[in-house]
């Protein structure tokens, strides 16, 4: 018989985080251990009274220490299978765990999709058609952005408002004090955002304001997304 | 095997926890809950041992995971405290003890967690309170809403991120990236190869030395931003603010007038030049400093 699973991949395996892959590669193990099965069965039996108990703090998972490697690595990382049926289900009957997974899931690939659409707008200018860079044509561009980073932003603005429909949902578990704190930091990033969006829109070719901008955008969706994980509970 | 604590009986308002085990000495450690303080150690030797008091009432669900049966140490340890509804975390000390080359993981609302002495991994999580950790753990992610972070030691692998609390950091890291709405993060002296620092409005002071190769950047919307460089730090620096000012105190090259007429930039190659180091800021100042 081959090596124990690790307590680790156990864990992931019983909270349902393991990718496809290293979840088959988990069950062709327990067919034939014993030993592991049990263990997977008294980490279910704790999980299962851990979900009767008051959720008042939010306990992380494996997952979004994936998930934080993953932005901070610019890298895709493999969430977990959606499973049967639920690819049909409309996003208000998905619980908020759910919810939050397809929210960071979304974030992902904004975070990822925003990496290269920075480096392309950066390399390209890319102003928006029919504006060029300069003085006159500046005024003509007034409420244009660059075409990528149009889209770039469209991309951040939707991830934003799945993590805030995502914390939202969760909202009644966090201290008063806790939403107050993220409403804060909130409205300091939106203010940032309006600023330097504004002197965007001035100077359309702007690359540190591009970097900037992209760079506040992902705070405040790693700050969601932070929040939207306070009201969940994984241990 | 993993299964619900039974805890002793309680003593007056308390109730003591004092759960130990022979462990490999990588083991996984999980726990979570509404604990008010944690202090983790990393020890010389290969078990784990969870003391402390947690106030009448508190239940604590979890186990120890695979292992354990016939002497073999376990591998993992999941707990997880509950506090009546009326009782505050404040009355929940814990003490963790753990061999050094343990993997933990930590979570609570608002807590002071004290770790020392890991060599392995942290990932530690608060709403509030402050996380410290001393030594240098091979990977430390922290993340805190509003409360402060300080890492004195010099984790390889280093995330660090806040709403509103401070981040201070004093060693170095071959891979940090610190994080912060309006906190102020100062990093002290130390070596780092790959940095990446953060803020929307809050301070930056980065006295840190860039190795060899080294890629460092840091970015703020509004918050000032000071660098200090060490004497023959090998860099080529890049440094723009939109609408600030860039005091250059490193060397003599002068910042030019910025895009459009306003703000500042500033390119320079210090030394060998082998490593680069960007600084980007909206309104905020720039100044780099000789240290």
């Amino acid at each position: 018989m081959s090596a124990h699973v690790p307590f680790d991949r156990l864990n992931d395996y019983v909270d349902g985080t393991l990718p496809r892959r290293e979840r088959a590669q988990v069950e062709a193990h327990l067919a034939g251990c014993a030993g592991c099965r049990h263990e997977v069965d008294s980490l279910r039996a704790v999980l299962e009274r851990v979900a009767r108990a008051p959720r008042s703090i939010s306990p992380d998972d494996a997952l979004w220490r994936d998930v934080r490697a993953a932005i901070d690595e610019r890298r895709v990382v493999t969430l977990p299978a959606g499973g049967s049926g639920r690819a049909g289900r409309p996003l208000a009957r998905w619980s908020p765990r759910e919810r939050s997974l397809l929210a960071v899931a979304a974030m992902l690939l904004v975070v990822v999709t925003a990496a290269l659409t920075t480096v392309v707008l950066r390399s390209s200018g890319d102003p928006a058609p029919g504006v060029a860079a300069g003085g006159g044509a500046r005024a003509a561009a007034a409420g244009l952005l660059p075409a990528s980073f149009r889209s770039l932003e469209a991309d951040y603005e939707r991830t934003a408002a799945e993590l805030a429909t995502a914390l939202d949902a969760g909202r009644g578990t966090l201290a008063p004090e806790t939403i107050a704190t993220i409403e804060r930091s909130l409205r300091v990033i939106d203010d940032a955002i309006r600023e330097a969006r504004a002197a965007l829109l001035d100077d359309p070719a702007n690359a540190t304001l591009v970097d900037l901008l992209a760079s506040t955008y992902e705070q405040k969706l790693e700050l969601l997304r932070r929040a939207a994980e306070l009201t969940t509970t994984t241990i | 095997m993993l299964a619900a604590l039974l805890l002793p009986p309680t003593l007056g308002a308390q109730q003591q926890v004092d759960q130990r085990r022979a462990t490999t000495p990588d083991v996984s450690v999980r726990l979570a809950g509404q604990f008010g303080a944690l202090r983790i150690v990393g020890w010389d030797r290969d078990s784990v041992a969870l003391t402390g008091t947690l106030p009448k009432g508190a239940r604590m669900e979890g186990g120890w995971g695979p292992g354990g049966s016939g002497g073999e140490p376990v591998r993992g340890m999941k707990m997880y405290v509950e506090l009546p509804a009326d009782v505050s975390a404040a009355g929940a000390k814990l003490e963790l003890r753990v061999p050094k080359g343990a993997r933990v993981w930590a979570k609570s609302g608002i807590a002071e967690i004290d770790a020392s002495g890991v060599t392995g991994g942290l990932d530690l999580n608060i709403v509030g309170g402050s996380v410290r950790v001393a030594g240098s753990p091979r990977e430390a992610s922290i993340e805190s809403m509003d409360g402060g972070i300080t890492v004195d030691g010099s984790p390889e692998w280093l995330r660090a991120k806040t709403a509103t609390g401070d981040i201070t950091v004093r060693g170095g890291s071959s891979d940090a990236a610190l994080t912060t709405v309006s906190g102020t993060i100062r990093v002290g002296d130390g070596r780092f190869e790959r940095a990446r620092v953060e803020s929307v409005t809050g301070a930056v002071v980065f006295a840190g030395t860039p190795d060899r190769g080294a890629s460092i950047s840091i970015d703020s919307h509004s918050g000032p931003i000071e660098v200090r460089l060490p004497a023959g730090a090998g860099v080529e620096l890049d440094a723009s603010s939109v609408t600030g000012t860039i005091e250059n105190g490193v060397g003599v090259t002068r910042p030019r007038t910025g895009r459009e007429g306003r703000g500042q930039e500033l390119t320079m190659l210090l030394g060998s030049g082998s490593g680069r180091l960007v600084i980007r800021s909206f309104k905020g100042n720039i100044a780099l400093r000789a240290r």
